[in-house]
């Protein structure tokens, strides 16, 4: 569950932190490529779990029921 | 808030406040028609991009209900018969009643149409019947959802009159709308997380809804990925996070205010507000009076996501007729300074120039959380640093995409340590 965040007060305590070298920092994580963007990418694909929003029932591709009683009649 | 004054009456300029919103949404609802009649039957498409026509009809059926929820004048409400009429056949045929029969586990998502029918006075009984042997199986529960999707089906079956209140209650809690959104690194499929559960949570305005975290909280951080999607021009997402504010009953925000004049002036612009990556001569086509089934496949959701915006705001009262909000005078144009491009960049930097400077400074803040998000996309460092600075000293801090931005700089400085 998410707290209550005082956010100007996170960011005080930053700015009023030691001085680091963010440009150089900012160089190394360049060399480590756009491999990093990677909230774009479907994580849930990453074992084959994603799933659509819906599928239709299919005996063999490219076959859909249109009744009950078709898909009965396949299923012999 | 403080509002502007202007010219006309209050009354007055609510009712042409009204009557523009009606005017978007009888547009909308124009175009859902042809949804229907060209995407019903067979949907358009391949492979993963295919539009099943189940989705179609769904997304058309939460539409009309949304429009029939928002009070409409006389013509919409002729219209939303008409469309109730056109989607009846695909809302209740044989494909629908394959799905009940076949995947009982997705009953409910292949009864979107009947249930949103149903609630707008347009019962059927032998679907009711099918639905209730569908949801009687054992499968019926055998799905794996994330929580905004069990927020999505509990909202259905509440709808279909058989509401499980405690279910609600879990998955509203276990949802995004209980947790911290990741404003600078997460994907926008959290953002559709978020709107989607607002709509269920809100019974699409509906309903007055307890947030499982305080409103003003989530609203904040809505505003910093409205932001995010108006520098992007992704007018789809950003159109589903403007209904935040009339579906939690939140007063209209400078920003939120700005928004709706950004995405009007898009859907002027374009004949329909326009999806992300939508190419042009598709754009044209589906503005047109006979768009084909590729263009509607590929625009028919973001037009849609106005029609439901509209509806939103009609409901709730309309929209606010200015831009207002205190604010620190040159905040706005302090901020424009970290706002760099060639070209003439998205739309929401021309429609900044034709509002008063002391509507601008109203904008700060989001010209600020803008600023910042791109100079995360650039892992900026120094950059980010500064501009935080900068923006702390003029009082826009207070928002979720700063403090993020702050806790980021402090584990890149962590990072920075660790690879030395």
């Amino acid at each position: 569950m998410a707290q209550t965040v005082n956010h100007k007060e996170i960011v005080t305590k930053l700015l009023n932190s030691k001085a680091v070298d963010f440009t150089a920092i900012g160089k190394m994580v360049a060399e480590l490529g756009p491999a990093l963007a990677v909230a774009e990418e479907p994580w849930e694909g990453f074992c084959g779990t994603m799933r659509y929003f819906i599928h239709i029932y299919r005996v063999t591709p490219g076959t859909v029921f249109e009744t009950p009683a078709e898909g009965i009649a396949v299923q012999g | 808030m403080a509002y502007g004054v202007a010219a006309a009456p209050a009354r007055e300029r609510e009712g042409e406040a009204r009557a523009g919103l009606e005017f978007r949404l009888g547009r909308v609802l124009e175009r859902a028609r042809l949804v229907v009649e060209k995407l019903g039957a067979e949907g358009h498409g391949e492979g993963p991009e295919r539009i099943r026509p189940e989705k179609a009809i769904a997304e058309t059926s939460l539409l009309m209900l949304a429009a029939w929820a928002s009070r409409p004048g006389e013509e919409n409400r002729r219209r939303i018969d008409a469309l109730a009429g056109d989607l009846i056949p695909w809302a209740r045929g044989k494909r629908a009643l394959a799905g009940l029969c076949f995947e009982p586990a997705l009953a409910l998502e292949f009864a979107t149409g009947h249930i949103c029918l149903k609630r707008i006075g347009r019962p059927d009984a032998a679907f009711d019947e099918a639905l209730k042997r569908a949801l009687g199986s054992q499968t019926a529960g055998s799905r794996e959802r994330p929580p905004h999707r069990v927020m999505e089906q509990e909202w259905l079956r509440a709808g279909w009159g058989a509401r499980e209140p405690e279910t609600e209650k879990a998955a509203l809690r276990q949802s995004v709308l209980g947790r911290t959104m990741d404003l600078l690194g997460g994907s926008l499929d959290d953002g559709y997380a978020f709107t989607h559960a607002l709509m269920y949570a809100s019974d699409f305005g509906m309903r007055r809804m307890r947030l499982p975290r305080p409103k003003h909280v989530a609203m904040l951080e809505a505003a910093d990925l409205l932001a995010r999607c108006l520098d992007e021009e992704n007018y789809d997402l950003g159109g589903e996070l403007l209904l935040a504010w009339p579906l939690a009953g939140a007063e209209w925000s400078p920003e939120a205010a700005f928004a709706f004049r950004v995405l009007m002036r898009a859907e002027d612009e374009a004949g329909v507000l326009p999806a992300p990556g939508l190419k042009p001569e598709l754009r044209r086509e589906l503005a047109g009076a006979d768009p084909g089934r590729e263009a509607l496949a590929a625009g028919y959701h973001t037009a849609y996501v106005m029609g439901l915006v509209c509806a939103a705001a009609m409901r709730r009262g309309g929209i606010p007729d200015g831009v207002h909000g205190r604010a620190r005078r040159g905040a706005a144009g302090l901020m424009m300074r970290w706002i760099t491009g060639q070209g003439p960049g998205p739309l929401w930097l021309r429609e900044m120039e034709g509002l008063s400077e002391a509507d601008r400074d109203a904008l700060a803040g989001m010209v600020f959380s803008v600023a910042l998000r791109r100079k995360v996309r650039e892992r900026n460092f120094g950059g980010m640093l500064a501009l935080l600075a900068e923006a702390h000293g003029l009082g826009l801090t207070d928002r979720p995409a700063a403090s993020q931005a702050a806790e980021m700089l402090d584990r890149v400085r962590v990072f920075g340590s660790a690879v030395q």
